[in-house]
């Protein structure tokens, strides 16, 4: 589906990729998560084609998206965190855009946009951002590509409509489909995403499962502080600590916040590489 | 048929904008058109040749500010590149597009608006002021000779709105003065070389000037090198320049990027 192989890629001065190796196959809802800064939405512009690597192969969908072809371009929608829309109204919108994605369902279409609750008595550039928002997502879920970016999705949407995100996403989803969510709101995300991508200081540092991660550690929270040495990470939380500790034979598996488990990965790349690495070979 | 649909949504998408461009276009022509014959009585060559003066002025002008124009907002804004990269079609169909709408779509609509406003204007002038400014023939060869002109240059224009993110029509005069400045500089200097025989000198000599007239030393029509670059220049304008340009631009549009836009 998208593999990067070797991958470089620099701004001016400031070197961002360099060495970046990536598989992602089809039939998933990727998290992407990272620190301000560690590349993510370059990430996502470098598999759309909007960026070049400056060196090393990518290949996406069967298609070097540095050519920019029409027939993977029909495949992309990607919905970025600032974004455009022009003053027209829905109707024309749908009438001007359509006819560049083959796989468009309006059907589709009127559905989602029900389901966010959305009119279409104003021109586009009328709406508010997060109105915006979610017309260009249910535009994007109707439009049936193979592959769907969203970044920041949930910026600047209500609480009802996160959750109402999460359904509508999860409803979407086929198995000839792969969402790419890059976010800093894991916790818009929880149940969603999976798996989940960390890229740090250049490089993707953990592409795993969540049912793998579970497998492979349990999250715990006590009331005294664990000790350094047995445990992969600890965060001071409300009423305690919370801990990640390698799964031993007999623990039960829990589920994984998130937050913590990326502020966990991010704290110790090499021991949570080492113990995934361990849970693959198993 | 992709490039209906694109031509379509371009179209749509630029009616705003080039409603008021033809709003602004009919007022000028009104009042650049009344008030002669407010003031004082316009003379017969302004009747004759004020229509075809303003059909070619705004499709010179107007034309390669908008072939400036073309690319350096959707292509290089901040907000809308994205939609412009990543919409499905291929960078020779969204050139494609863009070389009908400036070069084909704009000349025709422009002489379709002045011969329409026209008739509109000079049924006002004959009513009130009983005379009338001669009406545009689009069959006039000067009009086409015009649009063949203009569909040539303003493919440099559309070249310079491919390069250039910010004041692209600017930009493209002063680098087009700039390369008239050194293929002038060239020229002078081959000429001196290659037709040193046939100059008497490069100051025209007092024994040259009578009664004022200067008496040219050779005509250009004498001299056979003179007339093959005089046909190479022809050659080079009328077949090279535009397809080089529209070549170019499909080359930078190839390779802009998400870091390119401002």
């Amino acid at each position: 589906m998208i593999t990067f192989n070797d991958v470089s890629f620099h701004y001016s001065r400031q070197q961002l990729f360099s060495g970046l190796s990536i598989d992602i196959p089809g039939g998933n809802i990727y998290g992407l998560l990272g620190m301000n800064g560690a590349g993510k939405t370059t990430l996502l512009k470098l598999i759309s084609g909007q960026l070049y690597c400056k060196s090393g192969t990518a290949d996406v969908l069967g298609h070097d998206p540095q050519r920019r072809e029409t027939a993977l371009l029909e495949e992309i929608f990607y919905l970025p965190e600032e974004f455009y829309l022009p003053n027209i109204g829905v109707k024309q919108y749908l009438n001007l855009l359509t006819p560049f994605y083959p796989k468009f369902d309006e059907k589709a279409f009127m559905e989602y946009t029900a389901a966010f609750a959305l009119e279409f008595n104003k021109k586009l550039n009328q709406l508010s951002y997060g109105q915006k928002k979610k017309f260009l997502l249910s535009f994007g879920l109707a439009s049936n590509t193979s592959l769907l970016i969203l970044d920041e999705p949930t910026n600047g949407l209500d609480i009802p409509s996160k959750s109402q995100f999460r359904r509508t996403v999860a409803s979407a989803m086929t198995d000839e489909r792969t969402f790419i969510i890059s976010t800093h709101q894991v916790r818009d995300m929880e149940n969603l995403i999976d798996p989940i991508i960390i890229l740090h200081e250049g490089h993707v540092i953990f592409n795993n499962l969540l049912d793998d991660v579970s497998r492979t550690v349990v999250q715990n929270v006590t009331a005294a502080e664990p000790d350094t040495e047995t445990c992969l990470y600890k965060e001071k939380v409300p009423g305690g600590w919370s801990s990640l500790t390698a799964r031993k034979n007999g623990d039960q598996e829990t589920n994984i916040d998130l937050e913590t488990l990326f502020n966990a990965v991010i704290s110790k790349p090499e021991a949570f590489s080492r113990l995934m690495s361990k849970e693959a070979v198993q | 048929m992709k490039l209906l649909y694109l031509l379509k949504k371009d179209l749509v998408e630029s009616r705003k904008a080039m409603s008021i461009y033809g709003a602004a276009l009919f007022f000028v022509m009104l009042w650049a058109n009344i008030l002669p014959m407010i003031l004082g009585n316009p003379t017969y060559s302004d009747l004759r040749g004020f229509y075809l003066q303003f059909f070619t002025s705004f499709l010179f002008l107007g034309g390669f500010i908008i072939a400036s124009m073309t690319f350096t907002e959707e292509m290089y804004g901040k907000s809308t590149q994205h939609n412009w990269l990543m919409l499905p079609a291929s960078p020779q169909e969204k050139l494609s597009v863009k070389v009908i709408t400036t070069s084909v779509i704009y000349p025709i609509a422009l002489l379709i608006f002045i011969s329409v406003a026209a008739l509109l204007i000079e049924g006002f002038n004959t009513l009130v002021f009983n005379r009338h400014y001669m009406l545009l023939n689009p069959l006039n060869p000067a009009v086409w000779r015009s649009v063949l002109n203009y569909i040539v240059l303003q493919a440099i224009f559309l070249m310079g709105s491919t390069y250039f993110r910010k004041a692209a029509f600017i930009k493209t005069v002063l680098v087009l003065g700039l390369l008239g400045f050194i293929i002038g500089m060239i020229a002078f200097l081959t000429g001196w070389v290659v037709f040193d025989t046939y100059f008497t000198g490069m100051t025209i000599g007092e024994d040259l000037i009578i009664n004022n007239h200067v008496i040219p030393v050779s005509s250009p029509a004498d001299i056979p090198l003179l007339r093959t670059y005089e046909v190479i220049g022809k050659v080079l304008y009328w077949v090279f320049l535009a397809p080089f340009c529209w070549i170019v631009s499909y080359l930078r549009i190839r390779e802009v990027q998400a870091y390119d836009a401002v």
